[in-house]
Formats: C-alpha cells, structure tokens, sequence
C-alpha cells in the first residue's frame, strides 16, 4: 500500500514535468517543410497575414507556423527579447521599428542571410539593392517595405466642409488652416488627427529639418529651437487651434493607430505608406467614404524632406529551421507588398511594375484615389528623405524620455521649457552611461 | 527513565535494541528524539510535491537574483555572468533619482492603499456581521471584483473615470462642481496615483472583508451583552471590545496586506503604464521596465532584492511592535 502511495506521488511529482515538456516540442512538419515566427496578437489572425501566408505556403510546399507572443509593439518585444535569450528556436521575426532592429543587430539576435540565400540562389542585392543595410559586411535583414509618409485626407470631411482637397507643395500651416475649416466639433468631426503615443510625431518638424537627435559631442540636441516648435505644433494643434483631440482625450477615449481609418471622425492624418493597407482592407476596416493622399507638408524652406522608416524580416539566431527560414524571409520580404499594401523596398521593380503596384492599391481604394495621386504623393514628389526617429546611442531609453515628458506637456501637467530641460538633462544622464 | 523507555523500545519506536548498543545510543541521542519511521517518510512524501515547486519556482530563483545582481548582466544578448560586480548595482540605485522615487511613489501608493482597505474592509465586515437585509447577495456582490479579470478592470474604470465622458464627472457636473474643480482621475499627475490605489482597495476589498467577518463572529456575544449592561455605547465597544478581539487578525491582514501593496504592476499597466509622465511609474514597474525594456537585468534585479530588504524590514518592525497594541 505505501508503495503504491509513493508511486502515486511520485507520477504527481513528474507529471507536470512531463506535461511541460511534450508541450515545447515541436508538433508537426519534418524539419525543412515547415518555418515559424514570432507573431504579435494582432496579426495571428489578421487577414492579410492568414492569406500572405497560405500563398507562401502553396508557392514553396513549407508550412508556416505562426508563435503567438500577446501583446503589440513594444510589449511584443519585451517577451521575444526573453525568448530568444532564453535559446527559444523560433525561426523568424518581423522588427517594424529602427529602434528594435538596431537593438537586434547589436544584441547578435540575427543570423547572417549571405550563405542562406546564397544556397538558395536568391540574389539581395539584384532585388533590394541600396535598401539592403550591411552591419560589418553581414546582411542580417531583408526590408520588406520603405514606409513613406503622407498626409491622408476623408473626402466626405472636405466635401461637407465645401474644401478643395488640400495640393501640394504645402505647408504645416496650411495644414492647419485646412484642419480648422474641417472640424465641427457639433458633429464630432475633428480636422486633424496624430497617434499621440508615438513619439517622433513630438519632433516630426525637427527631423523634416534634418535635426539630429545627437550632438557632435554625444549629449542630447534637444535644447535645439527645432525641437522645442515640434513640440509646440503638435500640442496647439489639440489645445489652441483645437482641430485634434487634446493629449487627455486622446487617452480618455483610448484611441489608437488605427481610429483614423476605422471611424471617418477625422480629417487629415500624416503616417506611413504601410497604411495603405488599412485603406484597402475592406474586411477588417469596412468604411462607406472615400479617402484621398497628397505628399507630406514641408516644415519651411529647410524642412521639405520627407519622413522615411522601414519594416525588415530575418532569421533568429537560433532559428530550428534556417533554409526555410531564409526562404520565407526572402520570400514575404519581396511580396508582402502585395498583401498588406504599402510600397515595398525593392529596386527590380520595372517602371510598369511600379505603375501596377499602384495600380494594385488604387483599384483596391475603390476609386478612392489613382495611380497619379499615389505617384506624386509617394514616390515621384518634390521632397528629401529624412529618418522618422531618432536612432542612434541609448535610442530605447532616450525615445521613452521624450514619451514620458512630452505627455506631460501635452497634458497640460508641465510647461514647455521644464519639458525640454527635462528631455535633455535625463537623455545627456543616460547617454553619459 | 525515558531513555530507558527508548532502549526497551516503546510501541511507536520499533523493536527493542541490544543492550550494549541501546546504552550507547542513549548517550548520544536527545531524549525526545523520533524516528524517521513509515508515517515521518510518507508525511514528507505528501508535502515533497509542494517543496519541489517552492525550491525550483521560489527559493533558487531568488538565490538566483540575489547572484544576478553582484554582477553586470546589463546587456541585450548573451546571457553573461562572468563580471562580477559586488554592490556597484546596489550603489547605483542610490545615485538614481527616477529610481528613489519610484521608490517613494510606492511607498504612497501603500501608505494610501493599506489604510483604505483595513478601514473599509473592517467597515464591511462590521455592516455584514448584522442582520441586514439581502446580506447574502451583498456578501457576493463584494467578493466578484476580486474574481474579475485586471485588464477588464483597468478597461471598466478607464471608461468609469473617463474625465470628459464618464460617469463620474457627469455626476460631479450635474452637481455643479465647475469643471476646474473635477478630478483627472486616471489622467491627472496628482490624482492618478491616489486613484489607482482607490482602484485596488476595491479589488482586494473581498479578502480582507471576509477574514475580518470570521474573526468578529468569533467574539464571545457576553461581552457585547455585558457592555451593554454597564452602560457602553457603540464606539467603546467597538475601540474596548471588538478592535482588541481581533487585532491578532488585524496584525495578520496589516502585514500581509503591506507586503501585497508592493505588488500591483498588473494594475498600473492595465491602467496608465506609470503614467501620466511618470505619476503612477511605482517601484515594481520600474524594475520590470529596466530589466524588460532596456535589458538593465542585474540593475533591475538589485531593485528587487532591495525592495525585498525594505518589505523584509518594515515586517519585522511590525512584528516587534505587535506586543504594543495585538491581544491574544
């Protein structure tokens, strides 16, 4: 009896164990039929991701398995950064942020692609050309799209406000004076809209300029007057011009990155060229207006540069299955473009080709916009091309410090001036190391 | 004698020994001393599947950290222990301003929130302990925020508290405070802490509520009764006889309530994640945004062993201080 007592406890003991163990295997495809990535809770089942996926699928025989990390953006990588430390054999890993790519880089995350791709006969440089970045000679990501930035307007807005759609060459104040005639606060239709919780929107001006985020010397340049008119022309935006929810709003009503498309409350939005395919995405952001795209408003006579960032794909350091890995990398960087919008980073495009993929997003705009609209807002317009953030030393640390004071400005909880000094005596603290 | 009750064997000892060994077993063994019999081994056996879990998921995770933070493991990457740094991680903490106060912000949030939980849970315990109508739905009605899902509270209030849509301030409107004078709530930088405070103290409420209401039905009616007679009224029976009654439950939920006052990351991420600015930024997500998001592991880890140290020190002080005012 106590022996079959201390059988008993000890299957108890071990069960678990065991549990634990069957769970972290591997559950299906043989190794080099099947490849997974790190997927955040929004895109597990987005449509997009479950139709770009099945078509890599069908087009390449490997099966793609998809790890569900919860949480998005910075929240998503707090937990693969664990992972991955932790020897987690994931094989791939979509980074949207130059923050977190440089982070990877530097952390040795990224497995080099040269003799991946090289194995699989998949030539970069012919594909991606000067959008391909090396770090020591090592290509350890493929870009899957340049995210340019525009000003995106609704239509009904500008037609029941009896405005002309807004034409380029224009400026932030003639963005502003447009936002003021669109808002009607009775209809609760505001003019402009920014995602407030991203924070280079809080130094967009500074950046369009060319101001970096450094000194020559390593200390922070936000004592720079650039930075201090960013800051005050997103705020007067909200609280002066009141054209745009005011920061506590913005927090109140939990709006997002994606209220613009999914309300048609707002007038004007500036961000990327990704959200193309928010626009053209008619399942999961049903709209019954029509939207239109003009390039981004010149910040002065220096600050006609446009804001650029771009989204990579690669292969994690301790990937279980690196050939197929490689391959879906190569693979989703060069088409996933034509499942999620957007203007991918790719230089073999033929000048038709180009014309298509416009095509491609204007026939799926619904007549929202054409090919010529998109070309001179996007590609063919008259302005540089600037980095959106800054990157550089510290910049996880120095970002979220602008964060933090900054939605102490916009809140109304402290002045502008003790808001820069703060910025700049916490980012030179941090930055001395 | 009851070492020769030992070397004859008692029932519960086994069988007898041989004299010659008895008597030098009964030099060297304590008097008292019990075997390691069947019922010592199978009761160690039962309790062997908790001790696991606790060695492996408490007690060497935390030698653990108290390694990981006498080293510089303050890097994205490979995981390195190798430098070691002694106290450096320890010293660092006090030339960090943003870490003292996150320190001190916790320190508020658990002056605020154990207070108004032991009030209102005793209160509550005291209106259920009558005869009160519909006191079995009230019991329930209690006992289901602590039961609910955090983001789902931090999602609730959000709205509740909204300070231009929400109820709360539409009520305070309707009652003609000017809109200067309404609270930011969740939004303001002084409001916010207080108000995540108020948050938890609603949904803890239930434990503390339930706890104090077994201890004041174990108070011996004849005393009420005998107050009563001699003339007391209800506050000195309630500072005379119900308080000291259970003040040995109170010292319990007092401590035990202080040491979870430290612990409300969830809360404060499903709420404001710290802010606004760094209003609400207390001392355990500090740790977790140095360790998770800027890869500070051993910096991060010292934060929490000092932490440790702080909650470790003010229960002892509790513990020396009880014989003041805790009757048993």
């Amino acid at each position: 009896m106590k022996k079959l007592m201390f059988a008993g406890l000890a299957a108890a003991m071990l069960l678990p164990i065991g549990l634990f163990a069957a769970g972290s295997q591997e559950k299906s495809a043989p190794v080099g039929k099947v490849v997974t990535y790190f997927a955040n809770s929004k895109y597990y089942s987005d449509n997009t991701t479950v139709t770009r996926n099945e078509a890599f699928e069908k087009a390449t025989g490997i099966k793609v398995e998809m790890q569900l990390v919860p949480g998005e953006d910075e929240d998503f990588y707090d937990k693969t950064d664990i992972a991955i430390m932790a020897g987690d054999t994931t094989d791939c890993i979509r980074l949207t942020n130059p923050l977190n790519i440089a982070r990877y880089v530097q952390a040795g995350f990224l497995l080099p692609l040269d003799g991946l791709l090289k194995k699989a006969g998949y030539d970069a440089e012919a594909v991606y050309g000067k959008f391909l970045k090396r770090h020591d000679g090592k290509l350890l990501y493929l870009p899957y799209e340049q995210s340019i930035h525009s000003v995106y307007y609704n239509k009904a807005i500008f037609k029941n406000a009896g405005l002309p759609f807004p034409k380029a060459p224009w400026t932030w104040d003639d963005y502003t004076a447009a936002a003021r005639k669109l808002t009607d606060r009775e209809r609760g239709i505001y003019g402009s809209y920014f995602v407030l919780d991203w924070e280079y929107y809080y130094y967009t001006i500074a950046r369009q300029r060319g101001v970096s985020g450094y000194k020559p010397d390593g200390s922070s340049n936000y004592d720079h007057p650039d930075f201090r008119e960013a800051l005050k022309f997103l705020n007067d935006l909200g609280e002066v011009h009141k054209v745009q929810p005011t920061f506590k709003e913005y927090r109140a009503k939990k709006l997002g990155w994606d209220t613009w498309a999914a309300t048609g409350q707002y007038g004007l939005i500036c961000i990327g060229s990704w959200f193309t395919g928010l626009l053209t995405d008619p399942v999961t952001y049903p709209r019954e207006w029509d939207w239109g795209i003009v390039e981004t408003p010149a910040a002065g006579p220096k600050g006609k540069n446009n804001l650029m960032a771009g989204g990579v794909w690669a292969v994690l350091k301790n990937a279980k299955h690196p050939e197929a890995a490689a391959r879906y990398v190569a693979w989703v960087s060069e088409n996933s473009f034509r499942y999620a919008g957007g203007i991918p980073a790719r230089v073999n495009l033929s000048a038709q080709e180009v014309q298509d993929l416009l095509g491609g997003i204007a026939q799926k705009s619904n007549g929202s916009v054409s090919v010529t609209d998109l070309d001179s807002a996007l590609l063919h317009n008259g302005l540089g091309v600037v980095d959106e953030k800054i990157s550089g030393p510290k910049a996880r640390e120095y970002s979220d410090i602008i964060k933090q004071e900054g939605t102490l400005y916009l809140s109304g909880e402290q002045s502008l001036e003790d808001t820069l000094r703060n910025i700049k005596s916490r980012a030179d603290k941090i930055l001395k190391g | 004698m009851q070492a020769q009750a030992f070397i004859e064997g008692g029932p519960a000892l086994g069988p007898p020994l041989p004299k010659a060994g008895a008597d030098r077993i009964s030099r060297i063994l304590p008097k008292r001393r019990r075997g390691f019999g069947g019922e010592q081994r199978t009761a160690l056996l039962f309790i062997a599947p908790f001790f696991v879990g606790f060695l492996l998921f408490n007690l060497l995770p935390l030698f653990y950290s108290l390694f990981l933070s006498l080293v510089d493991f303050n890097t994205l990457g490979e995981v390195r222990t190798d430098r070691f740094m002694g106290l450096k991680n320890y010293l660092r903490i006090f030339g960090d301003r943003l870490a003292l106060a996150s320190y001190a912000r916790s320190i508020y949030f658990s002056l605020i929130y154990v207070a108004g939980i032991i009030l209102a849970s005793l209160f509550l315990a005291l209106l259920l302990n009558q005869d009160l109508f519909l006191r079995t739905v009230s019991r329930t009605m209690i006992y289901l925020p602590y039961v609910a899902n955090v983001i789902a509270i931090g999602i609730v209030w959000a709205i509740v508290l909204n300070p231009f849509e929400g109820p709360v301030n539409a009520l305070l409107k309707l009652a003609g405070v000017p809109e200067q004078a309404r609270p930011q709530w969740l939004l303001g930088v002084a409001s916010s802490l207080p108000t995540v405070a108020a948050i938890k103290v609603w949904q803890n409420l239930a434990f503390q509520t339930i706890v104090f209401l077994a201890a004041l039905q174990e108070v011996p009616r004849e005393l009420y009764e005998c107050a009563q007679i001699d003339g007391a009224g209800w506050w000195r029976r309630l500072t005379r006889i119900t308080l000291p009654m259970i003040s040995p439950t109170m010292f319990f939920l007092i401590v035990v309530t202080i040491i979870g006052s430290f612990n409300s990351l969830a809360l404060v991420k499903a709420l404001t994640n710290g802010g606004p600015g760094s209003a609400t930024r207390i001392i355990t997500l500090f740790i977790y945004e140095q360790a998770f998001k800027y890869s500070y592991y051993s910096y991060a880890t010292a934060q929490a062993c000092l932490l440790f140290l702080f909650i470790l020190a003010v229960t002892l002080a509790q513990w020396r201080a009880q014989k003041r005012w805790v009757h048993y």
